[in-house]
């Protein structure tokens, strides 16, 4: 007979050693701006563990796993949320509570501007204005009148500068405009102008007769007064001589029984030259200053008339001799025949630089004629020589006074 | 010398026959002779008190059939049996281990009258011995006896005393069973 008791199996496999985890520390607290942070792992040899975060803004940064003592590494993001917020990290089984504050609340801002105010003149500038805040606080930058502009800085964030341009001012009066910066205004005081005039026209021609005309003044105000003074006693200003703002002015011209002759004006500072024709006898002298067109004033002129050049000077054609009814001739020569050689006495080229001259801006005939109009050379009298002085207009200066008959 | 003690061993199972013979336990009959086996508890104490063989006097004939009663987890592995045996007869006894099946499995075996502690292996039926001595027992003595079984090594353990350490890989794993 076989007798068995206290029958026992084991296992010879090693047992893994009995593991116990600590971590430590088991809280921890950020601002809400976050950071890097570590908690200590405290196990046994050979007992291994792991580490695992509970939360996306929490990151394990190193030591996600390991075996005996360790250490784990991780971090905290920013924060932007107001409201604080809490994540856990597992590590070793054990749990890490991590608790992050949320991000403040935006800070109560203030607004300051340097300068305030500004003065400018009346062309017009530019200029700045600081302002000074706190970082994260907005502001804007908004002009209330159309002649103040934002060139840059419309709008920023923290401290910052405006730049503004203010646009010439045309008024005679100052004259203020604001922008509000940061809610702040800024005042800008522009010079004002003087007063401006325009005056139209600045000359005129007369007949021999005694004339009237007018001369328009415009100014850039209404309030801006001028008065017209003549130069010579044949000019006067029968309604007056002074206006309070922009208008029109008179002023008349006496009859004129000797030589032309040219008289000055200043209305509203402004210069006016008036050439008024004369007369020899019955006929009328004519002068038209050098640069004026000769066509009207020989379009008014009469058969017996004389129109006098400049000596020297240079006209612009082109000139179309009209056929007038009467007798006579209609002479153009030189205003001052004392330049020249004596009637009868050829002039040579040393004379040529003393006579008026009428030229072509192209290659148009300097002078043409209408059938049956005549064409005077010389300056006592003349020839008919109708119909065909156009041929002349081949040379590009031609010499009209003094032509030998 | 004392067997050593692994760490933290594990008690993959244990029976002291206080509750008498649970149904844990299976009885394999294989002599051929005096059958079938008589495995009862008794005071708590487990007996066999059949003489069921298989008829080989002889003791050289290694297989020396029996009975067995079976016990565990064929996976289990790497592990020791201990158990105190007594013999008030003559008969072999011994503990089986590394049971896969009836044809393969490690066995020690003790038996007074043909004086031999042996170590067999049945492997597909095939009979190996792989350590013996040529003592024999004491009759009405109890034997503390520990086999410790890791892949690869058999160690036989009497009274403290290691009997046998063997070299063998044809088993790895197995139940156990007690041999009589």
């Amino acid at each position: 007979m076989a007798r068995f008791d206290d029958v026992v199996v084991r296992s010879l496999a090693a047992e893994p050693p009995s593991c116990s985890y600590a971590i430590s520390p088991t809280q921890a607290n950020f601002q809400a701006a976050g950071g890097a942070g570590s908690v200590s792992v405290n196990a046994g040899s050979g007992c291994t563990w792991t580490a695992t975060s509970s939360a996306s803004w929490i990151t394990i940064s190193s030591g996600a796993s390991g075996s005996g003592n360790g250490t784990v590494g991780y971090s905290v993001q920013a924060n932007t949320t107001t409201a604080s917020r809490q994540g856990t990290l597992t590590v070793a089984g054990l749990t890490l509570t991590v608790s992050q504050a949320g991000a403040p609340p935006p800070p109560s801002c203030t607004y300051a501007i340097t300068p305030t105010q500004a003065s400018i003149p009346a062309q017009g500038g530019s200029g700045t204005v600081s302002v000074t805040t706190g970082a994260g606080c907005n502001w804007t930058a908004a002009s209330n009148v159309s002649w103040l502009s934002i060139t840059s800085g419309a709008s920023g964030s923290g401290s910052g500068v405006v730049t503004y341009s203010a646009a010439p001012n045309p008024s005679i009066s100052q004259r203020q405009g604001t922008l509000t910066v940061a809610g702040i205004a800024f005042t800008v005081t522009q010079a004002a102008s003087g007063c401006t005039y325009s005056v139209t026209p600045t000359e005129a021609m007369y007949g021999p007769g005694a004339a009237t005309g007018s001369v328009r003044v415009y100014t850039n105000d209404w309030r801006c007064g001028w008065n017209a003074q003549s130069q010579v006693s044949w000019i006067s200003f029968p309604n007056g001589s002074s206006l309070p703002g922009p208008g029109t002015i008179q002023h008349a011209v006496a009859a004129n029984s000797g030589p032309p002759r040219m008289g000055r004006m200043i209305v509203a500072g402004t210069t006016l030259t008036v050439w008024q024709a004369g007369k020899s006898g019955s006929a009328t002298l004519w002068y038209i200053p050098p640069g004026r067109r000769i066509q009207p004033m020989l379009d008014q002129a009469q058969l017996g008339d004389t129109i006098l050049l400049e000596p020297g000077a240079t006209y612009q054609g082109f000139v179309t001799l009209r056929k007038k009814d009467g007798s006579g001739v209609l002479t153009i020569t030189t205003a001052d025949p004392s330049l020249l050689p004596p009637p009868g006495v050829r002039i040579t080229p040393p004379y040529f630089a003393k006579l008026p001259k009428v030229i072509s801006p192209d290659n148009r005939p300097v002078i043409t004629t209408e059938a049956g109009a005549s064409l005077p050379f010389g300056g006592a009298g003349g020839r008919r020589c109708g119909g065909t002085l156009h041929e002349l207009a081949d040379s590009t200066r031609l010499r009209l006074a003094n032509l030998p008959e | 010398m004392t067997p050593p003690t692994a760490l933290a061993q594990t008690v993959l199972f244990s029976d002291d026959f206080a509750a008498g013979l649970s149904s844990a336990w299976s009885v394999i009959d294989e002599g051929t002779h005096y059958r079938p086996s008589n495995w009862w508890v008794t005071g708590g104490v487990l007996e066999q008190s059949s003489n069921i063989h298989d008829n080989t006097n002889d003791r050289n004939v290694l297989p020396k059939l029996g009975t067995y009663l079976l016990v565990g987890d064929p996976n289990w592995t790497d592990y020791s049996v201990s158990v105190r045996m007594l013999a008030t007869d003559d008969d072999a006894l011994g503990v089986m281990f590394g049971y896969k099946d009836a044809k393969n499995y490690y066995r020690f075996s003790m038996d007074q009258s043909r004086a031999y502690r042996r170590v067999v292996k049945f492997v597909n039926g095939t009979v190996t011995l792989l350590a013996e001595d040529a003592v024999a027992y004491e009759q009405n003595r109890w034997y503390a006896l520990e086999v410790r079984f890791s892949p690869g090594v058999i160690e036989i353990w009497l009274d403290g005393v290691r009997l046998f350490r063997i070299a063998d890989d044809s088993h790895a794993r197995g139940r156990i069973a007690l041999y009589s």
